[in-house]
């Protein structure tokens, strides 16, 4: 008897240890995780460049961009200054010149349109020739071993802008024709002028010409949260949570660049270091609080690339997709030969589809200072995209 | 029990970064062509197609092979450790069609396919079996010319499949810096075609032959 009573006390004893241990373990594991999570990770380069959809329509709606799974150590903050300069001109009336800009001059209306008879047609049409400047305070703090908190407060300017000429150019440089829909019918309009127009099922939902200057649209709030550095197998994966705050006033050309709503993202970041690359992946949802006729949600998904010459610069490739700002219609797609009825829509730019863009880019650290410079083509052609863009970012950190 | 068993595996996963040596750092580009059967549907992954059937009904039978040639090139990146490893692949493949039907109506059908996804090897010397998945992005432009009760129709969509997801297994045989390529390739893309509000597949079962540069 005294014999079963002490192997079984010995019994509970290896149990107590075994649970001890488990626990130590875990523990010391996820203590482990966290601690070096703050430091320099193995699976973290100089990341992504950060640049988020510029179509005018998604201006006023939070928006994912690419970003490293890592999150700044613990107290360190970094300020940032970026510009994104994007040219987009869509003209889904452009395919039989039914809008040019004689047109435009006259000042357009829902007729221009219209179809041949007269009649409203099912689904959006766009007459859009915009030049967008989106200014981006951010505001960025390590507040744990593998927590980030940020803040941005946008600015954003419609415009002429400039880049038309040079945009023309380079598509008569390698054989794009300016009249026909892979030139997005540029010909048929002024360069660097400013026309806004959205209709949809035959009534206007935007329409402007007054250029915006440097209007302040609405902030948001992100939280990253890095779950795992990885290792040599696994990679970092980190959780971002957004958030942007709806403002009330959106008079006048507010309107633009002002949902008014809501929306808050979550995104999944994921990351891998092989040697001089890194890889860099990320999926996620944004779910608009006011949709303003258009969709309800924006999805993205990101793949990038970085090659580190040296631990203060990087080469970026990349390539982003999202689902469309513009829902789905009842748009006539399939038109008899000949007709002079229906939409010109699923000629030039099927809207409510996906677009993906490629980014080209460097990323430099020299000290405390970060600079990023990049551009960006989209490579779909559909009207639910900007042409080209020119993006830089200068951060301070310590 | 199921719990603490996922516990251990990401614990000694997550500590098998310190304890494999790391060897050295591939960079391989391929040029790549194949054929890719797309009424074939990747398993586990395919998704039902309704397109070519909803035509079928009107347009009368398929007269077309839907095995399309397909060419593309990778790059393709992997860290080695000991007789394994796991790297990156980016590719992008892209292929031309024309699907006739019966009554002499005709879709024509543009594809590009940009994949990117993981892959793992095994080093066997004279030979490198390799598994691997993942997404990327399908662009479809569809070009129908159909007849329809005696007048004809025509009508171009586009589409992006924005969650297309693979999985591939392979061998490449090394001769020095150059290689040889052979893998099959299990693409779900399903395009949505608004004219007939029907999801068409765009990948299918490719079998892929490659050249490759090694450096």
């Amino acid at each position: 008897m005294q014999q079963v009573l002490e192997g079984n006390q010995l019994r509970c004893k290896v149990m107590r240890l075994k649970r001890f241990l488990q626990t130590l373990f875990a523990f010391g594991g996820g203590l482990c995780w966290a601690v070096s999570a703050g430091a320099e990770t193995r699976n973290a380069g100089l990341g992504p460049l950060e640049i988020r959809p510029q179509f005018p329509l998604t201006q006023a709606y939070l928006a994912l961009s690419p970003e490293t799974a890592a999150t700044l150590p613990e107290g360190t903050v970094r300020y940032s200054y970026s510009l994104a300069v994007a040219n987009t001109f869509v003209n889904t009336q452009g395919g039989d010149g039914q809008i040019t800009q004689e047109t435009v001059d006259q000042g357009l209306t829902t007729a221009d349109f219209q179809d041949d008879q007269g009649n409203d047609v099912p689904g959006f049409g766009l007459y859009l020739d915009v030049e967008s400047q989106r200014h981006t305070l951010q505001w960025r703090r390590g507040i744990g071993p593998a927590s980030e908190l940020g803040l941005e407060v946008p600015f954003v300017s419609f415009s002429g802008g400039s880049m038309d000429s040079t945009i023309e150019s380079v598509h008569d440089l390698i054989g794009i024709s300016n009249e026909k829909n892979e030139g997005a019918y540029r010909a048929f309009s002024d360069r660097n002028q400013y026309a806004h127009y959205i209709i949809r099922d035959g009534a206007f939902i935007q329409s402007n010409e007054e250029p915006l200057n440097l209007v302040r649209a609405e902030p948001s709030v992100h939280w990253k949260w890095m779950l795992t550095e990885g290792g040599d197998v696994l990679p970092a994966i980190s959780l971002k949570l957004a958030y942007k705050v709806g403002e009330t006033d959106r008079s006048g050309n507010l309107g633009l660049v002002r949902s008014g709503g809501n929306d808050w993202a979550h995104q999944w970041l994921f990351a891998k270091r092989f040697d001089g690359w890194l890889v860099y992946f990320g999926d996620g949802l944004v779910r608009l609080g006011e949709t303003q006729g258009l969709a309800s949600f924006l999805s993205h998904r990101f793949m990038a690339m970085e090659y580190r010459f040296n631990d203060g610069y990087s080469f970026l490739f990349q390539q982003a997709s999202q689902s469309s700002i513009f829902s789905q219609t009842d748009a006539t797609l399939r038109l008899a030969d000949g007709s002079s009825t229906g939409g010109e829509e699923q000629r030039n730019a099927n809207l409510s589809v996906p677009s993906s863009v490629i980014m080209v880019g460097q990323k430099v650290v020299w000290g405390r200072l970060h600079w990023d410079l990049a551009i960006v083509q989209d490579y779909s052609n559909f009207g639910n995209e900007v042409d080209f863009v020119v993006y830089s970012k200068v951060g301070l950190q310590w | 029990m199921v719990r603490k068993w996922l516990v251990s595996l990401v614990l000694i996963l997550g500590s098998m970064s310190s304890a494999w040596a790391v060897d050295e750092t591939f960079v391989t580009i391929s040029s790549q062509s194949g054929t890719q059967d797309t009424s074939a549907t990747a398993p586990v992954l395919g998704e039902t197609e309704g397109y070519i059937q909803a035509l079928e009904a009107s347009q009368g039978a398929l007269q077309s092979s839907r095995t399309v040639d397909l060419s593309g090139f990778s790059l393709d990146f992997y860290r080695v450790h000991g007789a394994s490893a796991v790297g990156f692949e980016v590719k992008l493949q892209r292929y031309d069609t024309d699907y006739l039907f019966a009554n002499g109506s005709r879709v024509s059908l543009s594809v590009q396919q940009f994949l990117y996804g993981v892959n793992a090897y095994h080093r066997g010397g004279w030979w490198f079996p390799f598994i691997g998945a993942g997404s990327g992005s399908v662009y479809g432009k569809v070009s129908e010319s159909l007849t329809i009760n005696g007048t004809s129709y025509s009508a171009t969509t586009y589409g992006q499949v924005a969650n297309p997801y693979f999985f591939q297994v392979g061998v490449r045989f090394p001769f020095g810096p150059f290689g040889l390529l052979l893998s099959r390739q299990y693409l779900s893309a399903t395009m949505q075609v608004e004219t007939e509000k029907q999801p068409l597949e765009l990948g299918g079962e490719a079998t892929i032959l490659g050249v490759s540069l090694m450096f």
